[in-house]
């Protein structure tokens, strides 16, 4: 399980009884966010982010840790995320539904992060009441959400399969099971670095653990395919001798924009993960968000951003 | 030529995709593109295949009005030519006021109009009810020759059944 980058499970929730968010004015929806951030916080131990109040980088920084969607970052009014302290727990307030409960986890781990997000869903529903009917199960301002209401992702690095082509066989296969391939960043967006997710497209009429279970299984067929593609690939020398290089630039590069960044780092995963080079890959993976270029902007503070990152890149390996 | 999918401004963006071998080519205006997620940024650089995610659909077709004539309204104000445009339901109660409406729309979507719960929401109603899950997870997982989870899957069932 080399090839997963991390596991995501995030559940959409409205409050029974409160119009959803397309049928709110402002004030309503800032009253609603307020309510949700102090019930909320009664069962944990979570930072308040008021997002109308955050600047372009932060809420972009954000995004590139995962912990809020694009368009959350975006369309910040009346808009507010509950943080926890492991930085694997993110609640958004006000997206497109009024709470977007997500837990992110490194690795392939759909078992753990499943259990961790039902958990505070369930303790959220006690205080808040989630619209909920038997026979539609959660209920979600778009109707392609309805149900479980969740979105199960797992984000995956497949270089081999992006290399020879292979990928481009996956949106099918996907399909036929429920499933869809994604970008880095959920819907619509690149896939940068080789890194795709694949998440369930389906919300009704399977249960939770179905599509869980479903997605574990794809994931597992997928990484057989990377694994056994990646192995012809290294057979050639050629490929050898480009993860090496790029271990090379990253090492003694001065200055370094990010995508550069990204691009040799995949080529340092592929190298990593099949044994070709020692490196740890969770240290590449940490370093692939870091370099991005929101939160390289927070900590160059001011200095040459591209310098900063090549000296954080060549300091870390 | 016009927009595809709201038949009034000039098409700007064309895009093609292909599902299950069946390609099909659509032609949008920019607001529609937009609406639809559909973009410069949407299509994956390297893998070479020019699918896209987002929506696999496009709104018209999916909400389609089982009758026409003077429009309800739900008591949240919203029409359903409303949802139609925008793709979101008012309130909760939308979805019992336009329940013939969107039957149509959720079996497009999702395949299916009925809900299944947890397995231990259904625990507490009916402790049969989960180990008849666990019976269908056993076969599944034993048709997907995945023999390790369909063990474990058999005495979790066991364990229950004598409890």
């Amino acid at each position: 399980m080399k090839n997963a980058v991390s596991t995501r499970i995030r559940f959409a929730r409205n409050l029974a009884g409160v119009k959803f968010l397309s049928s709110m004015t402002s004030k309503e929806k800032r009253e609603l966010l307020l309510r949700i951030k102090d019930e909320a916080k009664k069962t944990g131990d979570f930072d308040f982010i008021d997002m109308s109040a955050l600047s372009d980088i932060r809420a972009g920084e954000l995004v590139e840790k995962h912990l809020i969607s694009p368009e959350f970052g975006e369309n910040r009014e009346d808009c507010g995320v509950l943080l926890s302290k492991d930085g694997e727990t993110s609640i958004m307030i006000n997206e497109e539904d009024h709470l977007r409960i997500q837990v992110i986890m490194p690795g392939e781990c759909l078992e753990e992060t499943f259990r961790k997000a039902k958990e505070l869903e369930k303790q959220l529903d006690e205080v808040l009441h989630f619209a909920y009917s038997e026979e539609l199960g959660y209920l979600t301002h778009c109707p392609s959400n309805i149900g479980t209401g969740m979105r199960a992702s797992v984000m995956i690095h497949l270089p081999a399969m992006t290399e020879t082509g292979a990928i481009g066989r996956l949106p099918s296969v996907l399909s036929q099971n429920g499933l869809t391939l994604r970008g880095l960043y959920g819907e619509g967006t690149r896939a940068g670095g080789a890194i795709y997710q694949i998440s369930n497209r389906v919300s009704l009429g399977l249960s939770e653990e179905e599509i869980i279970e479903r997605l574990s299984a794809m994931v597992k067929k997928i990484e057989e395919t990377e694994n056994s593609l990646a192995k012809k690939l290294f057979e050639n020398e050629q490929t050898v001798d480009r993860v090496s290089r790029a271990l090379g630039i990253l090492k003694y590069a001065r200055s370094i924009s990010s995508s550069e960044a990204l691009k040799l780092l995949s080529d340092v995963r592929f190298g990593a993960e099949n044994g070709v080079l020692d490196n740890d890959i969770s240290v590449i993976d940490k370093l692939s968000y870091e370099v991005q270029p929101c939160s390289m902007e927070i900590a160059a503070d001011g200095k040459n951003r591209d310098a900063v990152r090549a000296d954080k890149i060549r300091n870390t390996l | 030529m016009l927009c595809d999918n709201c038949k009034k401004n000039k098409a700007t963006t064309y895009f093609k995709k292909t599902v299950n071998g069946e390609t099909t080519e659509t032609f949008l205006c920019e607001d529609c593109a937009k609406k639809l997620g559909i973009g410069a940024g949407m299509m994956f650089k390297n893998g070479g295949f020019a699918d896209f995610d987002g929506f696999d659909f496009f709104l018209p077709d999916l909400f389609k009005p089982t009758r026409l004539g003077t429009e309800k309204k739900c008591e949240c104000g919203r029409t359903f030519s409303e949802i139609a445009k925008t793709g979101l339901v008012g309130c909760e109660k939308c979805y019992e006021t336009f329940k013939k409406e969107l039957a149509s729309t959720l079996r497009k979507m999702h395949g299916a109009t009925t809900h299944k719960p947890r397995i231990e929401a259904s625990k507490k109603a009916d402790p049969q009810a989960e180990i008849k899950a666990l019976r269908d997870r056993m076969s599944r997982a034993i048709k997907e020759e995945n023999f390790e989870e369909a063990a474990r899957l058999r005495d979790e069932i066991k364990a229950r059944e004598e409890k």
